[in-house]
């Protein structure tokens, strides 16, 4: 009786059990294939082939742009680049300016406000053996 | 003693009605779903106490009334956002550090650039790292530090640690960070060096592209995303299991570029020659001996982790030079580490217990 409540009862365990079940097996299964040399060598064909598409594609864009004397992705890449380097040296000057101003060497200045804690804390081990 | 067949008529009709009301609110809260957005995460207040291209270095404020002397830098991946680290309130790894006591700082290396393309290791543990530590000693006014690196963050914490050992390192913990690159499984598989063409990769592209990173950490478990949506349409009517479903959903699908050079240095000297663990790998001209890692080390890895295998993960302890050190192993997996329950419950708890013995 005690069986038949239970099995009643939770008429949904079972397939959730299954979907558990299935997935780890199939996974295995798959991951099995896939660990093969075979799948490796498709797999690094279709990497090449991947790459070489997004490649083409780019230098096909790339003349395309010229041609309508728009910039391009490496135009825009230099251009950032570029600015990389120019925050880098804003940084720079913003810590010299802040060591000879005596303050915090941070490009960013922390929230000097924000009042920190006394660093007293003991490990509670330590206090309870104190106790 | 048996059952009454009335007692186990009503408690079918009972769990038939449960499945029932169920299903209504699975429908009901299936289209919240829908329409609704995803729910934001890394809201722990911090301030950027340093910039510097798209790394950011974050001080979390106090939450407690004392804190630790010596505070607490978390080094985040390469390949991942920093915020699993800090999903939400009541289960952030960083809120758990902060209520504990510890003053908490972390590298977010941010999304990385085209032109960041050009980063190898070297710009990481030599350049970067060093910069971020003595900003940290400048903010905290304290001379030493304890590291946590997660996944990749713990391999570049052990570079770092590795050839740095007399700067003011108090302790290490790195949790599920590969070392031997032979034990790397079916990633391992996927990049022999024989069909996989790391250079026209990076020659190409740059920067890898996320969607790369991301095919390659789902055919890890090639099922997994269609068992979790039959999981999620069965506790739709689960407020608690959505919400946590699609803070991880977010994460792994956030998945960011892995700088170009940096890819194929990793690839080619740890994946493919095993460098680090074979103690012969360098970085500007300098040996990364882990030997000489002597500081207090904890290591933590899990038992089912498809992304960093336990394989894979294992050895770092006995490479450590350190006398007192110790290692974990949970049952989980990758993400179980840093989020969910088996680490709120039984980790945190047991690396505080590690950590403030030796934070003083």
């Amino acid at each position: 009786m005690a069986d038949q409540k239970n099995s009643a009862g939770e008429a949904f365990a079972s397939w959730r059990d299954w979907v558990a079940q299935s997935e780890t097996q199939v996974n295995k299964l798959l991951n099995d294939v896939m660990g093969t040399e075979g799948y490796t060598r498709i797999l690094g064909g279709l990497t090449k082939v991947f790459v070489s598409m997004q490649k083409n594609t780019g230098e096909a864009l790339e003349r395309y742009f010229t041609a309508l004397s728009l910039p391009t992705r490496s135009d825009v890449l230099e251009v950032g680049l570029r600015l990389s380097v120019i925050e880098s040296r804003l940084a720079a000057m913003e810590t010299l300016l802040a060591r000879m101003a005596g303050g915090n060497a941070s490009s960013v200045q922390s929230v000097a406000a924000v009042p920190r804690p006394p660093r007293t804390k003991k490990p509670n081990a330590v206090k309870e053996g104190k106790r | 003693m048996s059952a009454t067949p009335g007692a186990v008529d009503s408690s079918i009709a009972a769990r038939v009605r449960a499945e029932i009301e169920r299903t209504i609110q699975r429908n009901i809260k299936g289209l919240d779903y829908l329409f609704s957005s995803d729910p934001s995460m890394g809201l722990t207040p911090k301030d950027t106490i340093y910039k510097k291209g798209t790394l950011q270095l974050y001080h979390y404020r106090p939450l407690s009334e004392e804190i630790y002397r010596v505070p607490v830098l978390l080094v985040m991946s390469l390949v991942s956002k920093y915020y699993i680290l800090d999903l939400t309130p009541g289960q952030s790894f960083i809120e758990f550090l902060l209520k504990q006591g510890y003053d908490v700082y972390l590298i977010d290396w941010g999304v990385p650039r085209p032109e960041d393309s050009r980063l190898r290791l070297e710009d990481y543990i030599l350049d970067f790292m060093p910069d971020c530590i003595a900003r940290i000693a400048a903010d905290s006014g304290e001379p030493d530090i304890s590291m946590i690196g997660y996944c990749m963050g713990g391999m570049l914490a052990i570079m770092y640690s590795a050839l740095f050992p007399k700067l003011p390192l108090k302790n290490l913990v790195c949790l599920t960070t590969p070392v031997n690159f032979d034990g790397m499984g079916l990633t391992r598989q996927w990049t022999d060096k024989r069909y996989f063409d790391v250079d026209r990769i990076v020659d190409a592209l740059g920067n890898v592209p996320p969607e790369l990173m991301l095919a390659s950490f789902d055919m890890l478990r090639p099922v997994a995303r269609v068992a979790q949506q039959i999981r999620l349409w069965d506790n739709m009517w689960n407020d608690d299991f959505v919400k946590s479903y699609r803070m991880f959903d977010r994460w792994a699908n956030d998945q960011i570029p892995f700088p170009g050079e940096c890819f194929r240095q990793t690839t080619k000297e740890l994946m493919w020659e095993n460098k680090l663990y074979k103690n012969e790998f360098e970085l500007g001209g300098r040996a990364v001996d882990i030997r000489n890692i002597t500081v207090p080390f904890l290591g933590v890895m899990a038992e089912h982790d498809h992304i960093v295998p336990y394989e894979s993960a294992k050895e770092l302890i006995n490479l450590v030079g350190s006398s007192d050190k110790r290692d974990i192993v949970l049952k989980g997996g990758h993400v179980s580490m840093v989020a969910g329950p088996n680490a709120s419950r039984r980790l945190w708890p047991e690396l505080d217990g590690w950590l403030s013995e030796r934070s003083t």
